[in-house]
């Protein structure tokens, strides 16, 4: 008896659109999420205000190491209690200035690195050590209950690792998600050849930071 | 026969991985300014002279501390609004002392020129001495308090005195008074000359002596 030809016909089928009784293969999706892009904004500019003379060797450092907890969204106000934020040494004129505040965003709950450097100045015979005055940056404590947030002090030209906020719900209010804050005073060193009375100078710094 | 439909397990894909992390890096800024030099000179016209001085050892001449209460020099020449005569009290310069002719000297007064509001220190050498005479001054600065009138004129001590330049907020003043200036202050100085020595009569003896101003 010849084969059945629709069994045969049928058999052929199969083997051309691939599927069979025995096995099937099928498309089907996977989806892959990339961490957010890190970023970094300016919350508050730095401004030491008028408070260098312009003497050579004139040393003025502005402290950044206690903002006030509402200023970096820390629940922690035991430790981000804002006594002498801004205040400035003996070799400034005058005793506050306004520390810089900056925002670090990225994936919430995950570690960053941030590494504040110093840089040659341009603008006149003087120098800035961004790190000094003691700026911090928040590591949050991925804790709904806790206030332990720490104030991690920055360091020149080396890195250092904070937790950035997790959800709403694993880090309070007034944290914010995927975001931490740190501060910069910094130290303004007058060179040998002495500013000029009476004006404005530029001081810059650079920040990187990385997962 | 069942035919059993077998699914690929797609979800055990492995993707590559990049060795690239993520990053951002900032160019920065913080600004600063420098405060304007602090600078003393004398007032044209007010020249400290003191007169009197006779010629024998020990002698000395005293001219009468300026307050704003007496031997004023006036809030006009002051710049200030100090409640005190606008014009020269008829015993400013007074001058009175053993071996001194009593009569009348010319206080000096010096004019500080700085950033407005700025904090001042003060200092005038004290027992400068040259040609046998030495000078112990006396005087007051005015010290401003950054609002209309109410000035007040600060006295030396032991040469000494801190004191806070005019704002823009000491200009405005009540009618009479003197006419303060953002960024300055006087001083009225005053003081004790004393011979060691037996001096020349009518003679001009000069005793140089520093005043430092300092923010």
């Amino acid at each position: 008896m010849q084969p059945s030809k629709i069994k045969l016909s049928l058999a052929i089928g199969a083997l051309c659109f691939g599927a069979s009784g025995a096995s099937m293969a099928d498309t089907f999706n996977l989806t892959v999420n990339t961490i957010q892009d890190v970023t970094i904004t300016p919350v508050q500019d730095l401004d030491f205000g008028e408070s260098l003379t312009t003497d050579p060797g004139v040393v003025c450092t502005m402290a950044a190491d206690k903002p006030l907890g509402a200023t970096v969204r820390s629940d922690t106000t035991g430790v981000f209690d804002g006594s002498s934020f801004g205040a400035l040494s003996v070799g400034c004129i005058g005793t506050t200035g306004t520390p810089g505040v900056y925002e670090i965003s990225g994936e919430p709950g995950l570690d960053v690195k941030i590494t504040i450097q110093d840089e040659v100045q341009t603008g006149g015979d003087f120098t800035f050590n961004p790190a000094g005055g003691g700026g911090v940056a928040v590591s949050y404590d991925g804790d709904n209950a806790a206030t332990t947030d720490t104030a991690v002090p920055l360091s020149l030209n080396a890195p250092v690792t904070v937790t950035l906020a997790n959800v709403v719900g694993t880090d309070p209010l007034p944290a914010q998600a995927g975001k931490t804050y740190f501060t910069v005073g910094g130290t303004v060193t007058v060179g040998p050849t002495g500013l000029t009375s009476d004006t404005d100078y530029v001081a810059t710094f650079n920040v990187n930071v990385i997962y | 026969m069942n035919n059993k439909l077998k699914a690929m397990a797609a979800g055990l894909i492995v993707l590559p991985i990049s060795l690239n992390s993520f990053a951002a890096d900032a160019a920065l800024t913080g600004a600063f300014k420098t405060i304007k030099d602090v600078t003393i000179t004398q007032v044209a016209g007010h020249e400290m002279v003191i007169n009197g001085l006779q010629m024998s050892a020990t002698n000395s001449c005293t001219v009468t501390t300026p307050t704003t209460g007496a031997n004023w020099p006036g809030d006009t020449v002051m710049l200030a609004s100090t409640g005190g005569t606008a014009l020269p009290s008829s015993n400013y310069g007074a001058t009175s002392g053993a071996g001194c002719s009593t009569g009348t000297s010319v206080p000096g007064i010096f004019e500080i020129d700085g950033a407005a509001g700025a904090s001042v220190d003060i200092a005038v050498q004290n027992n400068a001495s040259a040609g046998g005479i030495t000078f112990v001054p006396a005087g007051c600065a005015i010290d401003y308090d950054g609002n209309a009138d109410g000035d007040l004129c600060t006295a030396l001590t032991a040469g000494a005195a801190t004191i806070t330049l005019a704002a823009v907020g000491d200009q405005t003043v009540s009618a009479g008074n003197g006419q303060p200036v953002a960024g300055k202050s006087r001083l009225v100085l005053a003081g004790t000359v004393t011979t060691a020595i037996g001096l020349s009569a009518a003679t001009a003896y000069v005793v140089p002596f520093d005043i430092t101003v300092t923010y």
